[in-house]
């Protein structure tokens, strides 16, 4: 029986969502109970796959065939070992919370039918991924996993603004899955199998070294994509354009990670190449950093927030390059309750707030908002790693592996400098001092079901990180302790608060003011005015072509020729499109007749 | 049990329909009834089918002693099989989504239900004469109703359909006239059956495999909108009533594939083979310059004339593929793509008629206004970029894998093609669905679709791409054989 289970816990979501958007629609206190509902049932079938299943992730249950032909062997045959059932526990339960959550902050909403349907497809497909037995399926998924994501950020369909963020999401991962794309492929003809299972022992091949590299560096650009790093990463911050559940569910704590999850599932192919698992390393160092940097000098409550998503992504993809997936997987668990329990603060704090989301419009929300205060010193603490909670376990031991790396770990602790930095200042601005506008004057907390997620997300955002992570995947490195990386990085994070807090204690209004960081290194403005102005310059050229010399020249000028033939013509016809065909084809038919009969004859 | 006879009964049931609407009978109810009454020899001739592997009905062609060398005789097979399918839900749609009370009419859903008859007519033909004449049939009410019922430069547009259509036609037939006459006098047919056997039997020299190949390319691509002859197809397809477009795009531009699946891959194959590196040339053109092109458009249904028109570069791709995998690929992306081109044209005949224009610029907010038409317009845009679930991705990953060994430079062109075709799509998706409504359109007249009337095209269509991305199986399936045949050496 448990070997459906897997079954069971994928298509309730889906069901939900065709269920809602074929039927309940119009109904949202029907439609609405019923995705909660699912998400709940997968939550529970998780928990009980999560200590009940095989350890070897062996499934009993059939697989489904989707193509079988000439070499390619594409189907859905679900994988449920440690990593799946802990990512799928991971990502039903924190989408339980915010579905729950959402139904005060989306209560008021007229459509929140389709924002319920569109929750539970993003369940479905998520869940897709985390069982995917092959690059071809997980691939499919991934992409369900765009859509839904490109139409929960483009919800708001009035926004004009909710459109292009939408628009940007999906098509800078597509970008990236142009190269994940290529590298399943390269994958398949080099070890001849898609399948994550015999991968593994296939990767012993003598292929030639280029051609795992290329393979490895293809399947890299769609964890770039997925999991907004470098350089493909600016679709993130705009993704805050979406509902502030959307935010917590899928850009900050499950949709996201999906491409380091992606990573650890195809980690023995990145293993055949040094060359690939540095530019890992080497990415993830350098994104640990620079998105620290911005959020410094960002204005958004939720842009500090998705910029700071970056920066621990980061974390997580620098712990692949480093070879050591499981503390990659626990930063993964821990990081998800702390990030979305932060989202969901700030959502807290907007919803309170009548939509401001500016924090220089806020101020004096610690009096109006005391558990959302509370809940967000939480959050800070393990977001910068403070002992004894959950993110300081979690981001030690990556740090532990980077003591023969000085220059890895000089970019990981730095960026853990500024993260304490940001996140002070975040609080100090938003929550201390008066009141700066009349929103933030009568800011409230949020009803039951909003703070409920909240406490429990705080709870685990506090103790998670007890949870034997790596042990339960069996991913224990076996590493030498190096106290200098504890302490330093432990020092550098604490650092981090004391300037913080003498900037911005009283501050009426932003005492640093840098220009690079406010225009998020213009990074942007770089892929406008040079990308996406050379591919609407393509564009333009070609259609300039196509309008003047194709259609233009050749085809008018033989289209005049043929006019004015059939001018001629006028004794026996009327000048007519359909005449002239009809005779035409008549009287190639006859000739064709005629022809051939000779020719047989 | 042999029911051979459902064959010429799929042809003869739209033909009842348009004698009956030309007597005087409510044209869209006649029609519609007709073309969903022809859904029944549709399940007959598919179940023997997939039962035996092949159906035929009328004379087997002997050696041509008589005076004309051509027999009228119909079969199908697990190529014509999807192909078959295609143009009985895409005829049965496109006549649900026509308008009533408009001009003339009779003439407009006689020529709808002809465009069917003829496609079903070439996709059914075993003699090529007959294979060839059908689809010329076709085209004629394909002009007329973009002559006459079409939109802007509606005169123009189907000059240049019937000029460049006429000559593709003409270096068609002058290839198959050139096939027939290279073989020798006494094994001489129009019957593929019968030419396949003999050319696998006796291939012909490689010289004229090669002429008959170039020219069949010719001909067959500029029925199919290969680049350098594709200048008609925006255009026309954008100033083509809607269910014209869906028709012609949906279903008889495919005439041209299936033709090379079932005249040049098998007939010629050398030639096939060694002219396919200028097919390889061709279809970037499609993929990356049409792709571009598509990135400027202003005008909604142009845009589609150009996407529709670039897909065609993948398919192309899997027909050179050379291996099983990518021959499925194609046949399945020809399926898909005639489903999802008629779903966008609806949809683009839907805008337009309720907003008075297909600008991009001048719409907007079609998403609050109108979400269920904004629905169908998601459904159209992501299948036409590859999304699984829908029938394009599947047709396209078997493609990709199909042609990755032989050709990897030609598939990342095609992968780069879907970015290019996302931008494209989403850009228009974006500023006709979000934000408010433009000022340039009376927001009050714009409505949203409503009752089972309006909607069931649209669904309809949905449904089919859900089930073939789903369950590519029930396309490439029956074709297997075929495709495998076509392969061996």
């Amino acid at each position: 029986m448990i070997a459906y289970a897997p079954y069971l816990i994928l298509l309730l979501p889906l069901f939900s969502a065709v269920l809602i958007r074929l039927v309940l629609h119009p109904f949202p206190r029907i439609a609405v109970p019923v995705s909660v509902a699912a998400c709940l049932g997968s939550f529970l079938g998780s928990l009980v796959l999560l200590n009940g299943g095989t350890p070897s992730g062996g499934m009993a249950a059939p697989a489904v065939t989707w193509i079988e032909l000439g070499g390619l062997k594409a189907g859905f045959a679900l994988m449920a070992d440690p990593l799946a059932r802990l990512m799928a526990t991971l990502v039903t339960g924190v989408a339980l919370l915010v579905h729950i959550y959402s139904l005060g902050y989306m209560a008021k909403d007229p459509c929140r039918s389709r924002f319920f349907a569109e929750l539970s497809l993003f369940v479905f497909s998520m869940l897709g991924i985390v069982f995917a037995d092959n690059l071809v399926s997980m691939f499919i998924f991934w992409e369900l996993v765009g859509l839904s994501s490109y139409l929960l950020i483009g919800f708001w369909h009035s926004r004009p603004a909710a459109g292009a963020a939408a628009n940007k999401a999906f098509l800078v991962n597509r970008i990236g899955d142009f190269g994940f794309l290529l590298g399943i492929l390269g994958a398949w003809s080099i070890f001849g199998t898609i399948s994550f299972a015999d991968l593994s022992g296939r990767v012993a091949t003598e292929a030639p070294f280029w051609a795992v590299t290329a393979t490895g560096l293809g399947l890299l650009c769609g964890c770039l994509g997925k999991s907004a790093q470098l350089p493909l990463h600016v679709w993130l911050p705009d993704s805050m354009e979406g509902p502030t559940p959307v935010s917590s569910l899928l850009h900050a704590a499950t949709m996201v990670v999906a491409g380091v999850y992606m990573l650890i599932r195809v980690l023995p192919i990145l293993e055949l190449s040094a060359l690939t698992m540095n530019t890992i390393a080497w990415i993830g160092a350098l994104m640990t950093l620079l998105p620290a940097l911005v959020a410094c000098q960002q204005n958004d409550i939720k842009r500090i927030l998705a910029y700071s998503t970056l920066s621990e992504i980061a974390y997580m993809v620098m712990a692949i390059g480093l070879g050591i997936p499981g503390p990659g997987m626990y930063h993964l668990v821990t990081h998800a309750f702390f990030k979305c329990l932060l989202f969901l603060a700030a959502g807290s704090v907007i919803h309170g707030c009548h939509g401001e989301q500016d924090i220089w419009k806020m101020g004096g929300l610690r009096q109006r908002m005391p558990f959302t205060f509370l809940v967000t010193w939480v959050g800070t603490l393990a977001l910068a790693a403070i002992p004894p909670v959950s993110g300081f376990w979690s981001k030690d031991a990556i740090f532990a592996a980077t003591h023969d790396r000085p220059g890895l770990a000089a970019c990981s602790m730095l960026a853990g400098f500024f993260t304490s930095f940001f996140m002070l200042r975040m609080i100090l601005v938003a929550f201390e001092g008066k009141p700066r506008s009349e929103n933030a004057r009568h800011a409230h907390e949020g009803p039951p079901v909003m703070v409920v997620p909240m406490l429990i997300l705080a709870v685990f955002a506090v103790f998670g990180g007890m949870l034997p992570v790596a042990e339960f995947l069996g991913m224990k490195p076996e590493q030498s302790h190096h106290a200098w990386t504890l302490w330093l990085s432990l020092i550098l994070a604490a650092a981090g608060f004391l300037p913080a807090y003498f900037l911005y204690r009283d501050a009426p209004k932003d005492p640093l003011q840098v220009p690079l960081l406010q225009g998020k290194f213009y990074v942007d403005e770089f892929y406008q005015r040079v990308l996406v102005a050379t591919q609407d310059g393509l564009g333009r050229l070609a259609d300039a072509f196509e309008g003047w010399v194709v259609r233009g020249l050749l085809v008018r000028g033989s289209g005049v020729v043929a006019r004015s033939a059939g001018q001629g013509l006028r004794l026996i016809q009327c000048g007519q499109v359909q005449f002239y065909a009809a005779v035409f084809i008549l009287g190639t038919l006859g000739l064709v007749a005629w022809l051939l009969w000779k020719g047989a004859a | 049990m042999n029911l051979g006879l459902t064959l010429p009964v799929l042809l003869l049931i739209p033909l009842a329909g348009m004698i009956l609407i030309a007597l005087g009978a409510r044209p869209k109810a006649t029609a519609l009834w007709t073309s969903l009454l022809n859904l029944v020899p549709g399940f007959l001739a598919s179940g023997c089918v997939l039962r035996s592997g092949e159906l035929f009905f009328g004379p087997a062609s002997e050696p041509p002693r008589e005076l004309f060398p051509f027999h009228f005789s119909l079969g199908m097979d697990g190529l014509s099989l999807p192909l078959v399918w295609l143009t009985l839900i895409v005829t049965w749609t496109a006549i649900g989504t026509g308008r009533e009370g408009i001009k003339r009419e009779k003439e407009y859903y006689i020529c709808l239900l002809l465009i069917g008859a003829g496609a079903l007519g070439a996709f059914l033909s075993v003699d090529l004469f007959y294979f060839f004449s059908f689809h010329e049939v076709a085209l004629i009410p394909t002009f007329l109703l973009v002559g006459m019922w079409g939109h802007g430069d509606r005169s123009g547009a189907a000059w240049r359909m019937t000029i460049y259509l006429m000559l593709g036609s003409m270096v068609l037939l002058v290839g198959l006239i050139g096939l027939f006459l290279a073989l020798p006098e006494t094994a001489r047919s129009l019957d593929w059956r019968v030419l396949a056997e003999t050319l696998r039997a006796n291939p012909l020299e490689v010289g004229a495999q090669q002429m008959v190949a170039v020219l069949l390319l010719i001909g067959f691509g500029t029925l199919v909108s290969l680049v350098p002859f594709h200048s008609w197809a925006p255009g026309g397809y954008a100033s083509a009533p809607a269910p014209a477009a869906m028709l012609h795009a949906g279903v008889l531009k495919k005439f041209g594939l299936y033709g090379l699946l079932r005249v040049a891959l098998p007939m010629v194959p050398d030639g096939w083979k060694d002219i396919s590196w200028i097919v390889g040339l061709l279809l970037t053109g499609n993929i990356l310059y049409l792709g571009f092109a598509s990135l400027q458009q202003r005008d909604f249904r142009w845009l589609l004339g150009f996407s529709s028109a670039m897909h065609m570069g993948t398919v192309f791709l899997g027909l050179i593929s050379g291996t099983v995998l990518g021959l499925a690929g194609a046949l399945t992306l020809m399926v898909g793509h005639g489903l999802s081109a008629a779903l966008g044209f609806s949809v683009a005949g839907e805008i337009s008629r309720r907003t008075g224009t297909s600008w991009l610029r001048d719409l907007g907010g079609l998403a609050q206004r109108a979400p269920r038409l904004w629905f169908y317009l998601t459904i159209a845009a992501m299948a036409s970029i590859g999304l699984p679930g829908l029938a394009n991705f599947a047709g396209e990953i078997m493609i990709f894998f199909g042609s990755w060994v032989a050709h990897p430079v030609l598939v990342a062109v095609a992968a780069w093609g879907v970015v290019l075709s996302a931008v494209a799509m989403l850009r228009a998706v974006k500023s006709l669905a979000f934000g408010p409504m433009s000022p340039a359109v009376q927001a009050e007249t714009v409505t949203d679709l409503h009752g089972v009337r309006e909607i069931w095209p649209f669904a309809v269509l949905t449904a089919a791409l859900v089930v073939v991305g789903v369950m590519p199986l029930l396309v490439y399936g029956p074709a297997r054989p075929v495709l495998e045949r076509l392969l061996l050496p």
